[in-house]
């Protein structure tokens, strides 16, 4: 009899507590919490009327110092950091805290700085505040000098005069970097690591690397009043826990949601999806130190044996041809050189003397099978790399070549230490809309991401050239012909053109999905 | 006598079923790429996630592979790698741990406090970190869910040879010339070798079980290799939209450790004289 009195007792606790856990879920609601009951109804009303967004991103930085790594991406994603000069949404450059510029000689570009902006703090936005910041980068990322190489940076009131060592057609597009943010660099470091003094519609309040950002509204801001009161960025890293997030309601907004799931957010009168082919491509490097990679017909063998039309189909985008995208003008006209035709491939492989002597499937060279081990790994916020692994391991087999897929956590190193042969990539390869910093990064000689080892005296002559170049379709010209040439020479796999998606619940208003990925949250933004 | 009877032949009659149970499971494994309708590597987009239904009864997954063919190749994978490991850790911990409790004193105080300090490790907290070190891969985790999991084992059969010592059984075999090695494989062994088998089955659910959960992380079973718990990995994106991917080998899992627990408590009901008092 006692053990059922302490049962049936020992039930009701039980339920009291999961009455209380599961009881109050409102997140907003205890931020305001009062310690009287008359408060505690007082920030209940105003919660309600307070525009609060809760947006999950595949990626909260270390830091939001914008001269960290891509840390500054985050700051812009956020809505906290903005440059001279931004991207629109055809990805050309428009007046942001320059509102006009004047290109005087090759090497010499002069900016005014709008009048009226301040930071966050209060303090005007001057043409030193700006110098300094853009120094700032230069001392901290190496990156800074892949953009341009200034000469002289000089600050006058509120004209700013940049001097580059070399002419740069890029510039312009290159300031759109939130690498180049422009932040008050008299606050402390640590200030400026965790919660940087910008100008943008949101001031971050509260930041915890890796998992989230609170930002609030920018009363002073100069481009208007922001749609929100407040915002919540948090990390979920994980594709599927960000599309549970949004299903439950616990975001209203997120983004590079996979295509299988969009499925899913296809009731209008619940979900928006926004989606626009940006610059960035799913492709796959072929690590020329390889001895059987670095022949040609081993290369273009691998080109022909892949259906990237399917691909495209199974995983959402575009079939990727070249390097660039279709978001690009010099995307568009390029040659197929490799279209999907596994017989040719057999046949330049039996031209090339690799044929399969021993039966087993797998095509040698002086008893050598081709063996190529392929490594993948999860990519912003993406699973798309293991459909594409699983499917070019399947299609290239049957050709006779055998890849060997190393699923790593840790692509970074793998790709700097040079230690793979193939392996997956998802390239943003005009991060400022314009085609030469990639170029230079990844396929010039000694690039800092020439992780393929190409190399090739007449392209980097024509990357040269292009630095030079002035006028936006002659220097997409020149860059698809770049595009075209290192195609032919069979250098990397270019599987797809992302479509970026963005999406949120029908009570958030104004979003858009802009082709340029640094740019998520904007002052238009609101809610219902 | 006569309830006695009555009690323990249900006992048998369920020993025999979940045997034989077992027995098809591990043909079925020892079978399945014969079995299987389909090659379960290639793929085939034309049928990109197709139903259950038709020639595909448990439908394709992303890649156009039958799920049916994956869950019957994945078998042997899942059953080799389960059976090797309980064989090596059960055989490993129980002759260290006979070891320290035959000779005790000062070998038996080492085996046993590194016996604990390995206890101390978590094992699949363990395997990630060895993953993360050595690369992911099933011989690695084996090699480390290994390097980890035949201490319980030591510990048993450490337990029970120490309370053997002093048996008038064991002392009559002294006295009549027996030592080292003779007596522990005439004497001790069979007197622990029942409780060590119970061990050994109960222990097959689980660890084929930590080793799905390890696929299911991308540790163990790379891609495209049909493992049952790496199956469950990939379905996760599907989970709502092609929800197949996961149900069966999901439910391939769930009937696999239901068996195979089962079939540990029906030995544990037969062998163990305790349970039969």
């Amino acid at each position: 009899m006692n053990k059922r009195i302490i049962s049936f007792l020992l039930a009701i606790v039980l339920c009291m507590g999961m009455a209380t856990g599961c009881g109050n879920n409102d997140h907003t609601g205890t931020q305001t919490e009062g310690n009287e009951a008359g408060e505690q109804s007082v920030s209940a009303e105003n919660v309600s009327d307070e525009k609060h967004l809760n947006v999950a991103l595949f990626w909260v930085s270390t830091s939001v110092d914008p001269a960290m790594n891509y840390d500054g991406w985050v700051l812009s994603r956020v809505g906290a950091g903005e440059t001279l000069v931004r991207l629109n949404m055809e990805a050309e450059p428009e007046a942001c805290l320059a509102d006009s510029w004047e290109q005087t000689d090759e090497n010499t570009w002069v900016f005014h700085i709008r009048e009226g902006v301040t930071f966050s703090n209060g303090k005007g936005v001057t043409a030193e505040a700006c110098k300094n910041a853009i120094e700032r980068a230069f001392t901290r990322n190496v990156r800074a000098t892949e953009y341009f190489n200034p000469v002289s940076i000089e600050a006058d009131e509120q004209t700013l005069t940049i001097r580059t060592q070399e002419p740069c057609g890029a510039l312009l597009n290159n300031l759109c970097e939130p690498l180049f943010s422009i932040i008050d660099t008299e606050a402390k470091e640590e200030t400026i690591a965790y919660a940087p003094v910008c100008t943008g519609p949101y001031i971050i309040t509260e930041y915890v690397p890796d998992v989230k950002v609170e930002l609030v509204k920018n009363e002073n801001y100069w481009d208007g009043e922001p749609g929100l009161d407040s915002i919540t960025v948090t990390q979920v890293a994980d594709s599927d826990s960000r599309v549970l997030a949004l299903q439950s309601e616990e975001v209203d907004l997120t983004n590079t949601v996979d295509n299988s799931s969009l499925e899913l957010f296809r009731d209008e009168s619940k979900y928006e999806i926004h989606e626009t082919i940006g610059p960035r491509t799913n492709v796959v490097y072929m690590n020329r130190d390889n001895k059987f990679l670095s022949e040609l017909a081993i290369r273009q063998a691998i080109s022909y044996s892949i259906d990237r039309d399917t691909y495209a189909g199974l995983i959402g985008g575009e079939k990727g041809v070249g390097i660039y995208s279709t978001a690009l003008a010099c995307g568009e006209g390029i040659t197929d050189t490799y279209t999907y035709d596994p017989e040719k491939a057999g046949e330049v492989l039996d031209a090339a003397g690799f044929t399969d002597t021993d039966g087993d499937g797998i095509r040698e060279k002086d008893g050598e099978p081709i063996i190529l081990d392929y490594y993948l790994a999860a990519d912003h916020g993406s699973s798309d790399a293991a459909i594409i692994a699983q499917a070019i391991q399947s299609d290239v087999g049957k050709v006779g070549i055998q890849i060997h897929l190393v699923q790593t956590e840790n692509m970074a190193d793998i790709k700097d230490s040079r230690t793979f042969d193939l392996c997956s990539a998802n390239d943003s390869t005009a991060p400022t809309a314009d085609p030469e910093v990639f170029l230079i990064q990844h396929y010039l000689t000694g690039g800092a991401g020439n992780y393929t080892y190409y190399t090739d005296e007449k392209t980097d002559a024509m990357i040269r050239e292009l630095s030079s170049t002035f006028g936006t379709e002659e220097r997409q010209d020149k860059a698809r012909e770049i595009s075209q040439r290192i195609l032919d020479d069979a250098t990397c796999l270019y599987v797809s053109y992302i479509t970026g998606n963005t999406v949120n619940t029908t009570k958030v208003k104004n979003v858009e999905q802009f082709p340029i990925d640094y740019y998520v949250i904007t002052k238009d933004i609101t809610m219902e | 006598m006569r309830k006695r009877v009555s009690k323990q032949n249900p006992k048998r009659t369920r020993f025999i079923i979940l045997l034989f149970l077992a027995v098809l499971l591990i043909g079925i494994a020892c079978t399945g790429r014969f079995l299987a309708p389909f090659d379960p590597l290639e793929a085939d987009f034309t049928v990109s996630l197709q139903k259950p239904g038709g020639l595909h009864i448990c439908g394709t997954d992303k890649l156009g592979r039958d799920i049916f063919s994956r869950i019957l190749c994945g078998a042997g994978t899942s059953f080799s790698l389960t059976f090797l490991m309980v064989t090596v850790t059960s055989l490993t911990g129980t002759v260290i741990g006979m070891t320290a409790g035959y000779l005790g004193g000062r070998t038996d105080t080492m085996i046993m406090r590194f016996t604990d300090i390995l206890l101390a490790f978590p094992s699949s907290v363990f395997a990630i970190a060895v993953a993360g070190i050595l690369g992911a891969g099933i011989f690695h985790t084996v090699m480390a869910l290994s390097f980890v999991w035949w201490t319980k084992y030591a510990r048993m059969s450490r337990g029970l040879v120490s309370a053997m010592r002093g048996k008038d059984f064991l002392c009559a075999a002294r006295f009549s010339g027996v030592r080292g090695i003779s007596m522990i494989r005439k004497y001790i062994l069979p007197n622990i070798m029942p409780q060590m088998m119970i061990m050994a089955t109960l222990d097959i659910g689980s660890m084929m079980m930590a080793l799905a959960g390890l696929s299911f992380l991308g540790l163990a079973a790379q891609p495209p290799a049909p493992e049952w718990g790496y199956m469950l990995f990939e379905s996760k994106q599907y989970m709502q939209t092609a929800p197949w991917m996961m149900i069966y080998p999901g439910l391939a899992i769930l009937i696999t450790v239901m068996i195979f627990n089962l079939l540990g408590d029906s030995v544990r009901d037969l062998l163990d004289p305790r349970r039969n008092n």
